[in-house]
């Protein structure tokens, strides 16, 4: 849930996460985005559960996501980290339906 | 990679101590940059919203003020350079004679960067604590929680519990409260005595540290008014749920569990230094507090068994920002001194009363350090919950390896603990625990290898 | 005093597989190693099983290269014993033999490529020369700048981690004792064999032996002092790095046959990178190598080593790299490895340098013959006996 009692938010931006717009605040973490759009799986562990997000601080590397750069290339980051920007693309590790 | 001119001063971390550094050595024609992982100056205690939000009100509670108004003056020091969104993968000590090296990646690729004095001032992260099904989406680190809260207004959860021995998770409770979220229940392990016993004995004598102890006593308030409850005596021994959390199971002293419905957990044990940068430069270490957690060695000055690298904050031991700022603030003062910019004498003069605020700080430190002591708090742990998050390796997998592992090392080899991404931050504690026992653990850990956060190949090749 | 037929010093991939060997063939052994088992080189190397004449002995002039040349009837060997090793321990050693690219991207390259083969040829290896469309077709990962390879199906990657330990255990299941955080500290020889000082945390102890080997890596060099006897083999210290696990797929060891490159995705689903890129020995106050302390990374070999990783392997761009460590393993004066019997001293044998983990369970198996009374003809070429010479004042 996003809270307005200490913060106003700029005008939405939207990017694009497995192929599907999702919305967001310029300024906004791309960890922020994701969860608050529910799409809360980073990975699928080796027990075949999914793996969530866990220090939200850059330390714990589980919120590894891939930026698709313009060229096309990809360039894995910590989504807890990573300031969202306008017409971001971003491949969760999950595959589309986690 | 590309290289530009040396710093005279290069601090690692934009936290209370490393601000406290830069403030001390600001003015004096230095060449000054911080370096940090987060986009924006503060640290963990303040990690600021997007500078793109407006914020009103933030971080309105009493215990902030002195520390937001010296970040204030950090961010107008005008000699200060900011490098931030800006991870350091690894220190090589004496790169050139009397010249230290980082790799430092940069939001635009990986870079060398060369210093005559450095400070690491990395702070402390959560002290992960493996618990069946701490894996799933919705488990948090309580300050990971935290900081979803204070710094993008998200509560990340619609029914939230927090459970662990530290006390901050009362404020954490009502910073959720505050931003309008829900908290279902503060979950202390220990019993009620063992928290405020120690601090009812102490409160007489009008303490340092009094400032964060009535915050806590403020939020505990609040969390009471709200009718948030805070339990006592209560251990995790499962979180719930398949696809997301659903419900923690906690034992009740008599041994019958209680299941509460919730959507998010933090874990709130204590913290652990960061210590892989310095151990990776091979600084000198030692273990600190109750949880016997690798920290940085130093002199008065905060200066390591390294010439020019200078350790300061939350990296030398966990003792909170009021005296992360005075060490930063020594160790400012430390490194002034050894670039010949103040006298002995007068350093010495300014030193004084600083140390004689951080004994009193350290022995709050050590107040809270047992209050918050989580030996005896741990949960029972099964063969098949998982130790190791990056790699997927369960306690069963390590406690077969430990019969014939002699060391952390070993056990990493054999099992793959400690490989993934994350250098062992996640497990090596663990894994330490499980071998000796916190009290008598003298392994000298993983080896720490660079680099120390992960980072895209192409960024290291240009 | 307790009294073993062979004590073996060193708890690395030669000395775990070379008590097996004995323990099998009915000897009793005694094991000891400073640190713990597989610590060393065995357990820090890339596990490439290559089986082509490795860049490093075509990099010297064409002497070396034809006395290197020998290796490879070694290497045919070594094919023959990896098929079987995991039957023969009982256990997974994530053995992937699914073929080897040795690339070039030149003319030169090339050329290189096409004498190395005939020099194979010779000994009877075949690796085949492909052209890079398919060597592409084979390894679709690799660059469009290769414009040849030359093939080896049987080449490929196992597990280090795995492969010490398999034997230590299995070694152990036959009689031999293992015993980790012990260090040989003296040496007296006797009329029949010799009384050795060991050390470990009960203190110290002494035991006899028939025969003692040497196997202690990039200490062996040092240990022979012991003994009164110089053995050339030095330590170097080597760069490895770790991607993250990817699901992109590359079947084969990829080498280089112009400059220093391997990689292989390992069983767990990481990239390693790695080729023989230095890393820095720590040096001791008074001179030499401290080999206690930790090697570091140099800087400039990373780089380098990552950016002819890309330019071979373009994907690895895109993955993060999450580890660079560094190994310490032993070189001999020419290279080759140095096993068998030190001439000057009856009952005393050394096992060290070279590619020892491709090599390692045939090397080991053949000296075993060899300190059973066996002596095997295929190690002659790296009998001590070559470096005679130093030891003409020693003995
Ligand atoms: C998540 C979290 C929340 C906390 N919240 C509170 C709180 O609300 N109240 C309280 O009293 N205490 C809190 N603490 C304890 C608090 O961290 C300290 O008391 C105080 O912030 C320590 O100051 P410091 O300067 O030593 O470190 P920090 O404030 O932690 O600053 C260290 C900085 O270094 C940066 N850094 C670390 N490693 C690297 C690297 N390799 N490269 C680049 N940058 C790096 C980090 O991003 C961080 O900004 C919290 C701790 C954590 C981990
Ligand atoms: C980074 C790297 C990559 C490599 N890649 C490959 C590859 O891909 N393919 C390949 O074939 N080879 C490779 N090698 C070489 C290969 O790893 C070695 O040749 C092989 O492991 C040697 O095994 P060893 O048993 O002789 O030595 P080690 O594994 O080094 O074992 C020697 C042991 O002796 C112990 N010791 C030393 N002194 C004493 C003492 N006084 N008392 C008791 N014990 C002692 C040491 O602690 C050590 O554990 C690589 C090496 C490195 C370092
Ligand atoms: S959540 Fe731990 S690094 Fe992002």
């Amino acid at each position: 849930m996003r809270s307005s009692r200490h913060f106003r938010r700029p005008g939405e931006v939207a990017i694009t996460v497995d192929g599907r717009l999702v919305h967001g605040f310029p300024g906004e973490s791309l960890a922020t985005l994701l969860l608050a759009a529910g799409l809360d799986v980073f990975r699928i562990g080796a027990e075949g559960k999914p793996r969530g997000l866990y220090c939200n601080m850059g330390s714990c590397s589980e919120c590894m996501v891939d930026l698709v750069l313009e060229d096309g290339r990809r360039r894995p980051m910590r989504a807890c980290l990573v300031t969202i920007g306008d017409a971001m693309v971003v491949e969760r590790r999950a595959g589309s339906d986690g | 990679m590309a290289e530009c001119a040396p710093y005279d001063v290069l601090i690692v971390g934009g936290g209370p101590a490393g601000q406290a550094a830069a403030l001390r050595l600001h003015g004096a024609g230095l060449k000054i940059g911080v370096v940090d992982e987060q986009p924006r100056p503060g640290g963990q205690i303040l990690r600021q919203p997007p500078a793109t939000f407006v914020a009103a009100d933030w971080m309105e509670e009493r215990s902030y003020r002195p520390l937001k108004r010296q970040l204030g003056r950090f961010e107008a020091a005008p000699d200060v350079e900011w490098l931030g969104g800006s991870s350091v993968l690894g220190i090589e000590p004496g790169s050139a004679p009397g010249v230290h090296g980082l790799t430092v990646a940069t939001p635009e690729g990986a870079t060398g960067i060369r210093t005559r004095r450095l400070l690491v001032a990395t702070g402390c992260y959560d002290m992960p604590l493996p618990l069946a099904g701490w894996t799933l989406p919705g488990l948090f680190t309580t300050g990971g929680l935290q900081a979803f809260v204070k710094s993008q207004g998200f509560v990340p959860g619609q029914r939230i519990v927090l459970v662990g021995t530290h006390p901050l998770q009362l404020l954490v409770a009502r910073q959720v409260l505050q931003a309008g979220g829900r908290v279902e229940r503060v979950v202390f392990v220990q019993p009620r005595s063992a928290l405020l016993r120690p601090f009812l004995r102490r409160a007489g004598g009008g303490l340092v540290g009094g400032n964060a102890l009535l915050a806590a006593a403020r939020a505990w308030r609040d969390l009471g008014a709200a009718g948030t409850k805070v339990a006592f005596g209560l251990k995790p021994v499962r979180v719930a749920g398949e696809q997301h959390v659903s419900g923690l199971v906690l034992a009740r002293s008599d041994g019958t569990e209680e299941h509460l419905e919730c959507d998010a957990v933090g874990l709130c044990f204590g913290f652990l230094p960061q210590s892989d940068l310095p151990r990776m430069a091979g600084l000198a270490m030692e273990r600190q507090g109750r949880l016997r957690a690798f920290s940085a060695r130093h002199d008065e000055w905060m200066e390591s068994d390294v010439a020019g690298i200078f350790v300061a904050g939350e990296t030398t031991g966990v003792a909170g920002a009021d005296a992360a700022c005075v060490k930063g603030a020594l160790a400012g003062l430390g490194m002034l001194h050894s670039l010949g910019r103040i006298s002995e004498p007068s350093a010495r003069k300014e030193a004084a009363p600083l140390r004689r605020r951080l004994a009193r700080l350290l022995a709050f430190a050590d107040l809270l350090d047992r209050v918050a002591d989580p030996s005896g708090c741990y949960p029972e742990v099964d063969d098949q919950t998982i130790l190791c998050r990056c790699e997927d390796v369960t306690y069963g997998s390590v406690r077969a390896a430990l019969g014939t592992c002699g060391s952390a090392n070993a056990v990493k080899l054999l099992t793959r603990c400690g490989m993934g991404p994350c250098q062992g931050r996640n497990c090596e504690f663990s894994l330490l625990r499980l071998m000796h026992g916190p009290s008598r653990c003298e392994d000298a850990g993983f080896t720490v290898r660079f680099p120390v956060r992960p980072v895209p190949i192409g960024d290291l090749t240009g | 005093m307790d009294r073993f037929d062979a004590l073996i010093i060193g708890g690395g991939l030669l000395g775990c597989a070379t008590a097996f060997h004995l323990a099998s063939i009915g000897a009793s052994v005694l094991l000891v190693e400073q640190g713990e088992l597989n610590s060393g080189a065995s357990g820090q190397n890339a596990g490439s099983l290559h089986f082509q004449m490795e860049r490093r002995f075509l990099e010297n002039g064409d002497a070396l290269a034809d006395q290197a040349a020998a290796i490879v009837a070694l290497n045919r060997s070594a094919i023959e014993e990896w098929r079987t090793l995991e039957a023969l321990l009982g256990c997974d050693l994530h053995v992937s033999m699914r073929g080897g690219l040795m690339v070039a991207e030149t003319p030169e390259e090339l050329l290189l490529l096409e004498r190395k083969a005939a020099l194979e040829a010779r000994y009877g290896l075949d690796a085949r020369i492909v052209d890079g469309a398919e060597a592409r077709a084979l390894c679709p990962s690799l660059s469009t700048t290769v414009i040849a390879a030359s093939y080896l199906p049987e080449e490929g990657h196992a597990d280090p981690r795995a492969v010490t330990p398999a034997f230590a255990r299995a070694a152990a299941a036959r009689g031999a004792i293992l015993r980790p955080r012990t260090s040989l500290v003296g040496v007296e020889r006797e009329a029949k064999g010799f009384t050795v000082e060991l050390d470990s945390a009960e203190g110290r102890e002494k035991i006899r032996a028939g025969s003692l080997l040497l196997a202690a890596g990039a200490c062996t060099g040092n240990l022979a002092a012991l003994v009164n006897v110089h053995l050339p083999v030095y330590p170097v210290a080597l760069l490895m790095s770790a991607t993250e696990r990817t699901g992109r797929e590359i079947a084969q060891l990829i080498q280089h046959v112009g400059h220093r490159l391997s990689m292989k995705r390992a069983h767990a689903g990481n990239i390693l990178i790695g080729g023989g890129w230095p890393s820095r020995l720590a040096s001791a106050a008074g001179g030499g190598f401290d080999l206690s302390r930790r090697a570091t990374v140099i800087a400039d070999s990373l780089v380098q080593n990552l950016r002819l990783a890309v330019r071979t392997v373009p994907l690895v761009r895109e993955l993060n790299l999450i580890r660079s460590w560094t190994g310490v393993t032993a070189i001999t004066a020419d290279q080759l490895p140095l096993a068998g019997a030190v001439p000057q001293v009856p009952g005393l044998f050394v096992a060290a340098g070279g590619s020892a983990f491709t090599l390692g369970p045939t090397l080991a198996r053949l000296l075993a013959g060899a300190m059973g009374g066996r002596p095997d003809d295929r190690l002659a070429f790296l009998s001590p006996a070559r470096f005679n010479h130093l030891n003409s004042f020693m003995g």
